[in-house]
This record gives C-alpha cells, sequence and structure tokens, in this order.
C-alpha cells in the first residue's frame, strides 16, 4: 500500500461500495484506494470486475451508496473541473470533423474566445491530428479516432486524467504516439489512472497499479511492490515437455501453461540444485529458469484466476 | 452551451441526407400531391363531371324532355348508351346508367302504375356521386312533371318554359370564413393540406432525435456529457431546442411552396391574410409536442434501427387517427372521439382555426395549451426515464 503524506494524496478513496439496481452484488465492494498527486496509476481487473463502474464513481457519474472519493480533498460530483475521462468507446460524432467536435466539447465545458481556441489547437497538437482537423471523422482510422476521443479528454487539462482501455484496437504506431503523449502529460504534472487489459502496456507505462475484481480491490501498490514482494519471490522453471504428475509431486510446485514449473515463494537458493537434478533424473531438459520477481499478468492471473469471464 | 449544441445538431442534421429528405422534401412533395390532387374536392365541386349514359327505351316527349334537363346538368356529360353497357358499366365507363322505360309517359298519367326510372351504378361510384345523380334524376323529373302539370292546368303558352317558373338562382352560396366576413372564394385544397403535412413532417423530428441520441447513448458520448456536468435537463434541452428551430423552418418553407410552388403547378395559392401571431403560437405549440414525444421515444428505444420503425410508425398511425390522411369530419363519430387522443388532431384543428376560420393567437389558446401540455408531460417521462436508467 502507498503510505502519502496528506500533500502527495490526490485521490482518496474510502470504504466505496455501489451496487446497480436489481444487481445481485455490488459492483464495487469496501473499496479502499489512494492515488498520489502525479502517479501514472495502471487501474486492472478482468471484464466486469468494476473498474468502469469505479472510474464512473471517480468521475462522479454515479453517487456512492456508502463511503467516499474526495479528490484534492473534495468530494467528487459530475463536471468536477480536476478530472477527464476518456471513454473506450469512440465518444464523440463521426459526422463532425476533429475541429468541429472539439469545438462542441470545448462549448459544453464553458470555454469560448481565445481560451476556446487556444484549448483546442493544443488538443490536437497534442493528438497529432493537424491534418486531419477538418475531414469527418467516421473517415479516420482506429489509431485516429483513439486520438481524437484523447484530444477530447485533454480539451480542459485536468489535474486527473482517466483512460479506459486508450489503445484497444490500434496498430504500434498510434500506441506508442499515444504512450508517449501520455507519459509527456503525465510529466507535466496529470495524474494517469489508466485501465487496460494489456498487462505488458500497464506494466511498462505505470508506476503503481490496483488489481480489482468482484468489486472488491485485491492489491494495490508500487510496481516494485507487486512485482518483487519481498515476502513472494517466485520461481519458474520452463521444461521442454509437460511434467508427468508424479514429477509435480516430487518438486510440489504448480503447472503454468503446459510446462511451466511455478513455485509462487522460493527462499531456498542453494536448493537448487536438488531440484534440477530431480527434473534431469526425469528425463526432462530445462529451458530457461525465471527467479526473483513475477510478471504482472502472473500476478493477475494468480489474484483473479483464470476462470474465463463475460 | 446552447449555441455549441445548435450548431452541432444543425451540423448532424445538414449531413445527415435521410433527416433532410424526411423533414423538408416529403412534406413539400405531400403538400403539392395532395393539393393539386384535391384542387377539384374543394373548388365549390364545380369542377366535378360525372359520366352517365342514356338507355332510353321511350320515344315519348317526356323522356326527351326528361334527357333536356339532364343534359343541361352542368356536372353530368351525358350520352347514349352502347349494347354492352352492362359490359362498360361495370368496368367503371360510365358511371351510372339511366334506364327509361318504354312507356314512360304513363309515369305522368293518373294511373302511373309501376313505371319507374332505374338507375345503374358501376361498382366504385361513390356515395357522393350517387347522391349527386339521384338529386339530378329527381330534379329533372320533377321538372318534365311540372311541365306537363302547368300545360294540363293550361298554365303554359306555346313560348312558355318550365324554366321561367324555376329560380336556380334562389339559392345564394357564401364562404363565412371569419366571423361577420364574407371570404372572396371558398378554402381552396392548398389551404387545408398545407397545415396537415406541416404538423405531419414536425413530427418527423423524432427520428433524428432518437437516431442520434441512441447513438450518442451506444458509444458512450451521453456519459461523456454527463461526466463533464450537464445535467439531464440541460441535455435534453440543447438537444431539443435546435429542432424548434428547424421547425420553424419547415413552417416556412411550406408557406412559402403554399403560397408561390403550387400555383406554378397549376394550384390556388394558399391565403395568408391570416393571423401570423396565431401561426407561430399554434407551431411552437405543436413543436413542443413534437419535440416531447420525440424525446420520450428516444429515451426507451435501445437502437437507432429502433429509433426509425418506432419513430415512422408511431408518426404515420399518430397521422391517421389524427386526420392528417383522411379528415376527421368524415370520419364516423366514434373515430373522431379517437382522433382527439392524437396530437396532431389538436395541432390540426388550431391551425384550421387560423387558416380557414379567420382566428387569431386568442382563438387557439385551448388547442396550444393541450400540446404544450402533452409535450412537456411527454418530456418529463422521459427525463424520469433517463435519469433513473442505468446507462
Amino acid at each position: 500500500m502507498i503510505n502519502s503524506s496528506a500533500d502527495s494524496l490526490l485521490i482518496d478513496i474510502q470504504q466505496l461500495s455501489f451496487q446497480y439496481p436489481g444487481a445481485e452484488q455490488p459492483a464495487v465492494d469496501s473499496v479502499n484506494l489512494q492515488i498520489e498527486r502525479g502517479a501514472l496509476f495502471g487501474l486492472l481487473g478482468p471484464n466486469g470486475a468494476g473498474k468502469t463502474t469505479l472510474v464512473s464513481l471517480i468521475a462522479g457519474l454515479y453517487k456512492p451508496q456508502a463511503g467516499q472519493i474526495s479528490i484534492d480533498g473534495q468530494a467528487v460530483y459530475a463536471g468536477q473541473r480536476a478530472v477527464a475521462v476518456v471513454p473506450q468507446e469512440y465518444a464523440f460524432y463521426g459526422q463532425l470533423s476533429a475541429m468541429e467536435n472539439l469545438a462542441y466539447f470545448a462549448g459544453v465545458l464553458g470555454m469560448t474566445g481565445v481560451d476556446k481556441a487556444q484549448a483546442i489547437a493544443a488538443a490536437i497538437h497534442v493528438a497529432g491530428l493537424i491534418e486531419v482537423a477538418q475531414r469527418r471523422a467516421d473517415t479516420y482510422s482506429g489509431g485516429l479516432k483513439r486520438r481524437l476521443n484523447f484530444a477530447i479528454g485533454v480539451l480542459r487539462r485536468p489535474k486527473v486524467l482517466i483512460l479506459d482501455e486508450a489503445t484497444a484496437n490500434v496498430d504500434p504506431q498510434s500506441r506508442a504516439f499515444l504512450l508517449d503523449t501520455i507519459r509527456e502529460l503525465n510529466r507535466e504534472g496529470v495524474t494517469i489512472v489508466y485501465t487496460s487489459h494489456l498487462l505488458d502496456e500497464v506494466q511498462q507505462l505505470c508506476h503503481s497499479a490496483a488489481i480489482i475484481d468482484g468489486g472488491k480491490l485485491l492489491r494495490q501498490g508500487t510496481m516494485q511492490e507487486l512485482l518483487h514482494p519481498q515476502e513472494k519471490t517466485a520461481l519458474e522453471i520452463d521444461l521442454d515437455r509437460p511434467p508427468s504428475s508424479d514429477l509435480l509431486e516430487r518438486l510440489q510446485c504448480q503447472l503454468q501453461g503446459t510446462q511451466r514449473l511455478h513455485w509462487p515463494q522460493w527462499r531456498a537458493l542453494n536448493g537448487l540444485s536438488t531440484l534440477l537434478a530431480t527434473i534431469s533424473s526425469g528425463g526432462y531438459q530445462v529451458q530457461s529458469i525465471h527467479y526473483g520477481g513475477q510478471s504482472l499478468e502472473n500476478l493477475y492471473l494468480t489474484l483473479t484466476s483464470r476462470a474465463l469471464r463475460d | 452551451m446552447f449555441l455549441a449544441s445548435l450548431k452541432k445538431e444543425l451540423l448532424l442534421v445538414s449531413r445527415d441526407l435521410h433527416a433532410l429528405l424526411v423533414l423538408f422534401a416529403m412534406p413539400v412533395v405531400f403538400v403539392l400531391i395532395m393539393s393539386l390532387a384535391l384542387q377539384e374536392d374543394f373548388s365549390s365541386r364545380g369542377g366535378v363531371s360525372l359520366a352517365g349514359w342514356y338507355l332510353n327505351e321511350s320515344s315519348d316527349d317526356e323522356a326527351i324532355e326528361l334527357q333536356d334537363h339532364m343534359n343541361g346538368h352542368p356536372q353530368l356529360q351525358m350520352s347514349t348508351a352502347t349494347d354492352d353497357w352492362r359490359v362498360q358499366l361495370t368496368d367503371g365507363e360510365p358511371l351510372f346508367v339511366l334506364h327509361i322505360p318504354e312507356n314512360f309517359a304513363q309515369a305522368f298519367s293518373d294511373s302511373p302504375g309501376e313505371i319507374r326510372l332505374t338507375l345503374y351504378f358501376a361498382p366504385d361510384a361513390g356515395t357522393r356521386e350517387r347522391l349527386l345523380v339521384e338529386a339530378a334524376v329527381k330534379q329533372a323529373f320533377v321538372r318534365v312533371n311540372l311541365q306537363a302539370f302547368l300545360a294540363s292546368a293550361g298554365m303554359l303558352g306555346d313560348d312558355s318554359d318550365i324554366s321561367d317558373f324555376m329560380r336556380d338562382d334562389v339559392l345564394a352560396i357564401e364562404h363565412l370564413n371569419r366571423p361577420g366576413e364574407v371570404a372572396a372564394q371558398a378554402p381552396t385544397s392548398v389551404q387545408q393540406n398545407v397545415p396537415a403535412w406541416l404538423i405531419f413532417a414536425m413530427y418527423f423530428i423524432v427520428i433524428p432525435i432518437a437516431t442520434t441520441f441512441v447513438q450518442e447513448r451506444q458509444q458512450k458520448t451521453l456519459s461523456r456529457l454527463k461526466m463533464m456536468g450537464i445535467s439531464a435537463w440541460s441535455l435534453y434541452g440543447a438537444k431539443l431546442l435546435p429542432y424548434m428551430l428547424l421547425n420553424l423552418l419547415q413552417l416556412a418553407l411550406m408557406l412559402v411552396v403554399g403560397v408561390h410552388i403550387v400555383p406554378l403547378l397549376g394550384g390556388q395559392a394558399l391565403n395568408l391574410d391570416v393571423s401570423f401571431g396565431g401561426l407561430l403560437v399554434m407551431t411552437l405549440a405543436v413543436s413542443v409536442s413534437a419535440l416531447g414525444f420525440a424525446a420520450l421515444v428516444a429515451t426507451v428505444v435501445r437502437t437507432p434501427e429502433q429509433a426509425t420503425i418506432v419513430g415512422g410508425t408511431s408518426n404515420i398511425m399518430l397521422g391517421a387517427i389524427g386526420g392528417i390522411m383522411v379528415p376527421t369530419f368524415i370520419m364516423p363519430p366514434v373515430m373522431q372521439s379517437v382522433a382527439m387522443i392524437s396530437p396532431m388532431s389538436w395541432g390540426l384543428e388550431g391551425y384550421l382555426d387560423i387558416l380557414l376560420r379567420g382566428g387569431d393567437w386568442r382563438s387557439v389558446i385551448w388547442e396550444a395549451g393541450v400540446l404544450t401540455a402533452f409535450g412537456l408531460t411527454m418530456l418529463l417521462i422521459a427525463i424520469t426515464f433517463f435519469t433513473y436508467k442505468r446507462e
């Protein structure tokens, strides 16, 4: 968990719960979450885990049924200037150009005159849309649409920018552009909350992250804390073929995939030679050995289980 | 925000060819077609010309006189029947056949017996046509009968004619369109059709409104706007008010078509010597009712396809019930009562109060009030539904 001073804490969520009418279980269940000012924060979870609901609550779209959320010490509400959300969907008008879309949303945000013109120009520049700004958005590629979606989100430079699957269905060039832009905004002081299913992307991009499932917060921390926990040092050995159940029993390990042996808590490095000898005696060859940490994907699958979701 | 929304909605509509066709081209076409098609029907019925045949088996003078009177009728075109008249009649050519029996003169004797004139009508003869022909035949028979009576009474000289005793000018016809003021001419078909199809077109804003609203909901644009702090009332207001402007543009277009385009095609021009204040009040009231209805449809449908089908179908039903397609005055009493549930019926009554009966804004307060109440109620239901429905 992040231990922050009051000054560095930007988003503070305490015992937050929300249940949709008619639903059997809460979409967000007693969540405590703290996000530091200037963080680049990953929010992870399977489909239906409660990410979008949590984001909607932070953005003030829904009112908490229990608990509280504050941003910079103030309770959240819809239309708060501090927060901007870039939804996963292309939430703009395809029949309008980028310029017309930005002009409309700037008008909705109450911008006028020079401020409005400057904000539109800056958003177009940030999203790299200058050459296509006058073209109808429904003629854009997926990458351009993502960038326009993003540009609308940064029209009014917020304290917190929430990005929901911001790089879904885009080519590597647009993804790299968007990730660089996000890092640049973060360097300029914008706190980023980034939800994604692309775990490698989150691992590379974010400084800290939280994993939620079933509406509950399962784990939160910096990437270092999540991937290299002192109390948990995983050992993984990839074999040349699937191991027998007899071998798994003798090694007292878990099987990941078809031929990866996994020890979630391996502390005794000096026992490694014995372990390798046991593998070799079974006629198996070692392809690779991983020790001293785990991937975000492993942590994610361990925490949320491998069961398929809707 | 309103200006931004106004510009956005106008851009969206201007780039939606289907919406433009429905909102502007469709009512113009309807007005032109219906005004020209019904022109004769409204022009004091004087243009009606019904084809009839004689099947005359009598050579009596009375039969010839009857034919003469029928020939002189301004709305009948009479000629002699062919041998295959039964086949021709069932094919609709002519509309009727008048059979004059061989011993027709006996009908005027002291013992007329069973002498009968017989009218055969084509299958497609309408009630109004049948009544007109029946009246013409009875009138001709009365004339022949009267002439025979006067002659037998010695009251007709050799040079006298029954027409000297018949005063066709005894009936004067005036059109009291305005209270206390006699109009120069009868209401024209364009005077009736312009408001009817204007209302119909105004209600078709339901399709572009509902379609864009559903798309905004599906693409989470609505959620984005809500997160930007727009209240439900502002959201609906900003979306609907631009369409009120479009409704006013529709009014202007329809008036231009009625005044300038219909005459170019041979129809009578729309008479605009009416209360413009009344027209404006009625147009705003119909617009409010259409916008409220559109807001409700937009809120309850889930897909653009549903928006098009539900919006279009409900409009056509409201139009059919409300007297847009079939005037309520020819409906049976039960259907006239049913028509009252359609807001289009209230709108049409209000417009006719102004365009036909010379009313002003005070004359249409009741209709405008009902329409406004209807629209606001629909809007309230829509916003309530929207507020408590999970996006």
